[in-house]
């Protein structure tokens, strides 16, 4: 790599420049004012903020988000630099979770190894959901994945009930060289440091040789292979680093859950990650952190904004509280094709577009 | 060996209905390109349709079954006219996402509507049951094969005899050589989707024979995907004996395998179809050009 790429900057050098300004200002800030406000429920803790000013949000909705945020990063790589269509975001994070819970659990191993053995088992598993991708792809990669995903969401009701029982599968005691992460602020401090890992990390995947390799691979499968790319080989490759990153993302999601049962794991969820990407817009790794704190967030305020008006707005407050489950769906649904239809290019595409003053 | 023959016997019954499924969508597949994850919702749809015609609205099944399939073919083709239309032609993620997105409107619609119980069904079918030779044979899995062989033979009358149904091939052989012809596409894909959403709806009706009427149903039609694939995802030969196989494999696995496996055992099957014959039985492999 140093050889051919000696004119190319440092994949990590553009994170000083203007264009990553959003990215650092918004990690300073989820950093910073985030636990502040969330966990002394007030700002500058001065002027105090109820629940409800909140929106209903608390660290662990949060918390979730990060999550979310960590898995959709990984699927947006994969779609948006290899347009590998993968449904099985719930299998690979059913991985994770299992492979935290028998080492952590069952081995005894403590916290840094069992993420560790986490995302060894998510990119093994990866590499295994990539294979079809030799033979087929699109649609047909699609409908695989989606195979892989019945099929692990079933051996993981097998595994449930014979090691752990009907309630759901017990999770170790997460420690972190003597610091004990049992809080959500500790929680969220862990998930913030790898979540931005985690972004760095497929940011500069996606600048390396490798990457570049991905994207060429993606439009021209035939004319990047005459180029000398081993298509098969990338695409292996980038399942794999999915995988990794999907497992590490199923591992914490279990932790949070504290006894996650095989229903969490539903396709729904992958479902969401892929509707993510396209809201944030396909490739972009802030449109994807936007989209998934509105995804992850929006069932939480609806359900506040329900409750509260339930008994101060007639006819529409009940409504709301009645059906906020299904209308932060239907609202979601509605969103992903207003999205598809009018800004097939996500957010990212809309904050361009007003940055380049109309055009582009 | 009485046994074996029951068990196929029902495969064959539930396979014929994923077959009618399966070949509304390959229909929509064929004429759109586009790979309508809604099919399983509309089919729940259809269901619950056929709820408000009998049971709120009182109307007798000879009246209810035409309305119902009327209307899901008025949903098809509405929707193919209001929002499928603008994505003609755009990427895959984008078609496989608009459908999706369609049935995270539809679900909650219908949840909202209906409420979140199962509701019972009854379009006043015979229920019997007959000893054939050690062979228990229902009079609703002979209804639900009797029902499934006329509408798979009237499609292919219709598709393979009358006006519409050579442009529909014409269209989905070259749409522009149609066009030249004169051949109006976008009447063509609105009819397809009418047909292919009735067609979910006939799957939806005679499901309800042996289920309730619940979001359940969404899953069930969803075993639709593994019957094209496996038989072919252009080919509507393919997505008939698809849906066969797929309902057969099924009950091959609840039965000896356990219950909760029967939706699994047609999952690896369909894998093992992709990885080794990804067009399935009766497909052609796709040319590519760079």
């Amino acid at each position: 790599m140093s050889a051919t790429t000696t004119a190319a900057p440092h994949p990590l050098a553009g994170l000083l420049g203007r264009r990553a300004r959003p990215a650092v200002l918004g990690t300073v800030t989820a950093a910073i004012v985030v636990p502040q406000v969330l966990s002394s429920r007030s700002l500058l803790g001065i002027i105090p903020l109820t629940g409800d000013q909140l929106l209903g949000i608390g660290l662990t909705q949060v918390n979730f988000a990060l999550i979310t945020i960590i898995a959709t990063l990984a699927l947006n790589f994969l779609i948006g630099h290899g347009y590998l269509i993968s449904i099985g975001d719930a299998a690979l994070m059913g991985i994770g979770t299992v492979a935290a819970a028998t080492l952590g659990t069952q081995a005894g191993l403590p916290f840094p190894l069992v993420l560790a053995g986490a995302v060894i088992a998510g990119a093994g598993c990866g590499l295994l959901v990539g294979l079809p991708a030799l033979r087929v792809r699109g649609l047909y990669l699609l409908l695989s994945t989606l195979a892989l995903h019945y099929i692990v969401v079933w051996l993981m009701v097998r595994y449930q009930l014979r090691f752990f029982g009907v309630a759901g599968i017990e999770m170790p005691e997460a420690v972190l060289l003597g610091w004990a992460v049992d809080t959500p602020l500790r929680w969220y401090v862990v998930l913030l440091v790898l979540a931005v890992g985690v972004g760095l990390l497929l940011h500069a995947a996606s600048c390396s040789r490798e990457g570049r390799a991905l994207r060429a691979t993606k439009g021209h499968e035939h004319a990047a292979a005459s180029l000398g790319i081993h298509v098969g080989r990338v695409r292996l490759k980038a399942f794999t680093l999915y995988g990794a990153v999907l497992g590490l993302a199923g591992a914490l999601y279990g932790y949070q859950l504290g006894l996650p049962g095989s229903e969490s794991y539903h396709l729904g969820m992958a479902i969401g990650h892929i509707a993510i990407i396209i809201i944030g817009g396909l490739g972009s790794m802030g449109g994807t952190v936007v989209a998934a704190l509105i995804w992850s967030l929006l069932p939480t305020v609806i359900s506040t904004v329900g409750r509260l008006s339930q008994d101060t707005v007639p006819l529409l407050g009940p409504f709301i509280n009645r059906h906020r489950f299904l209308l932060s769906d239907l609202l979601l649904g509605i969103t992903v094709i207003m999205f598809l239809r009018y800004r097939p290019g996500g957010i990212a595409s809309a904050i361009g577009r007003r940055r380049a003053g109309g055009g582009r | 060996m009485a046994v074996l023959i029951e068990i196929l016997f029902t495969g064959l019954a539930l396979g014929s209905i994923y077959g009618v499924i399966a070949l509304g969508f390959v229909l929509v597949f064929k004429a759109t390109s586009v790979f309508n994850f809604a099919q399983g919702a509309f089919m729940m749809v259809g269901a619950y349709l056929a709820y408000t015609a009998t049971a709120v609205l009182g109307l007798p099944a000879w009246v209810a079954v035409p309305l119902v399939l009327g209307v899901n073919a008025v949903i098809g083709a509405a929707l193919q006219l209001v929002v499928i239309r603008h994505f003609l032609g755009r990427s895959l993620l984008t078609l496989v996402m608009i459908t999706i997105a369609i049935t995270l409107v539809v679900g909650p619609l219908v949840g909202i509507l209906y409420g979140p119980n199962p509701l019972p069904l009854s379009i006043g079918l015979p229920r019997e049951s007959w000893l054939l030779a050690g062979v228990r044979i229902s009079s609703i899995q002979l209804i639900q094969m009797a029902v499934s062989v006329v509408v798979l033979g009237a499609f292919g009358l219709y598709f393979n005899r009358s006006d519409m149904g050579l442009k529909m091939r014409a269209t989905a052989e070259s749409q522009e050589a149609g066009l030249i012809c004169g051949i109006d596409a976008n009447r063509v894909f609105a009819v397809a989707w009418a047909i292919g959403l009735a067609m979910a709806g006939v799957g939806g009706l005679l499901l309800t024979t042996s289920l309730p009427v619940s979001g359940q149903l969404e899953a069930v039609g969803q075993l639709a995907f593994p019957a094209v694939v496996i038989g072919g995802i252009r080919s509507t030969t393919g997505a008939v004996i698809g849906g066969l196989v797929v309902g057969v494999i099924e009950q091959l696995g609840a039965n000896y395998i356990g219950t909760d496996s029967r939706f699994v055992v047609v999952y690896v099957v369909l894998l093992a179809i992709l990885m080794v014959r990804p067009h399935g039985l009766f497909g052609q492999p796709e040319v590519e050009r760079v």
